[in-house]
């Protein structure tokens, strides 16, 4: 069960550092948009499909470092790569959101997990007493 | 955080909603319970691993056993778990911050996410049915902080979201499944 949504701030600062994977997670949606650079990147592909070009001209960093931050996207699915411009020979970025749906699945699975988990010990605890 | 003064029987647990301002707001869950015992009674249960065995998961979520606990800056824990459906799966982290008994806080790194994330306990004493009890919080910070909001405020992918919805899942445990389909606004 769960309360009426409010916001929910967070007071203190180790919150918002997130540790590492463990494993390679390159090809993982939540990885791969943890980045700004590469959110921006969507956000730019959501006006349209963008060769690479135009996307690279779009950052202030090098060509190879726009080009890792599109192969993390390609290798989590949430754009692909295909030929296009006048001569068919651009590489051509267009945005593939579907993965999305993971991450935006992940508050409202741990909603009802700790909503559960709590109501567990809580029993737990009032049923033992303070004696273990 | 107040003090409460009446008893909170249920937990209450609330999503976080996406500030205009900032995008660590969102993929921010909170859970509160009020529970009649002492916030040192509390920390034990949190993290002794005969307590955790005994009480950690439901029939809805997951059971957990075999726990093993290293409770201290740095220090690991893990359990196996086996969820409604009966399949197995990992729950494991490493404490950041041991601070008993106002404070846990832990990375935590489960079989079935596809990133890891952070869990932080933090325990106020207050009065529960006239006894010492504890106002426990746990405050669930997803993988992304806020990324998928962020580009739900991006003019246009509103009319990606129907793909993403209709986007098959792959296969999780049975208690991490929606209720209810995710909507665009």
């Amino acid at each position: 069960m769960t309360g009426r949504a409010a916001p929910a701030k967070l007071r203190n600062e180790s919150l918002t550092q997130l540790p590492m994977p463990r494993a390679a997670a390159a090809a993982d949606p939540f990885t791969a948009i943890a980045d700004p650079t590469r959110r921006a990147i969507l956000a730019m592909l959501l006006d349209g499909d963008a060769p690479v070009t135009e996307i690279a001209a779009g950052f202030a960093m090098s060509r190879p470092a726009v080009s890792r931050h599109l192969r993390v996207l390609r290798d989590a699915r949430l754009v692909r790569e295909r030929r296009g411009g006048e001569d068919g020979r651009q590489r051509v970025y267009q945005l593939t959101p579907a993965p999305l749906r993971e991450v935006a699945e992940w508050t409202r699975a741990y909603e009802r997990y700790w909503t559960r988990n709590l109501a567990g010990l809580k029993r737990h605890l009032e049923r033992t007493g303070e004696a273990p | 955080m107040t003090t409460a003064t009446t008893p909170d029987p249920t937990p209450s647990t609330t999503p976080g909603t996406p500030d205009a301002g900032g995008p660590t707001d969102a993929e921010v869950v909170r859970s509160t319970v009020d529970i009649a015992a002492t916030p040192e009674r509390v920390f034990d249960a949190l993290t002794d691993p005969r307590e955790l065995a005994e009480w950690w998961g439901s029939d809805d979520t997951h059971r957990a056993r075999d726990w093993t606990v290293d409770a201290r800056p740095g220090g690991a824990w893990g359990a196996d778990t086996v969820d409604a459906d009966g399949n197995p799966g990992r729950l494991e982290g490493e404490f950041r911050v041991v601070e008993r008994p106002r404070v846990l806080e832990t990375t935590w790194h489960p079989s079935w996410d596809d990133a890891p994330s952070v869990v932080r306990y933090e325990l106020e004493p207050c009065d529960v049915d006239g006894r010492a009890g504890t106002r426990l919080t746990v405050t669930h910070v997803g993988p992304t902080r806020g990324a998928v909001t962020c580009l739900r405020g991006v003019r246009g992918l509103a009319r990606h979201w129907p793909l993403v919805t209709a986007h098959p899942l792959r296969p999780r445990p049975s208690w991490s499944r929606a209720a209810r389909p995710v909507r665009a606004r």
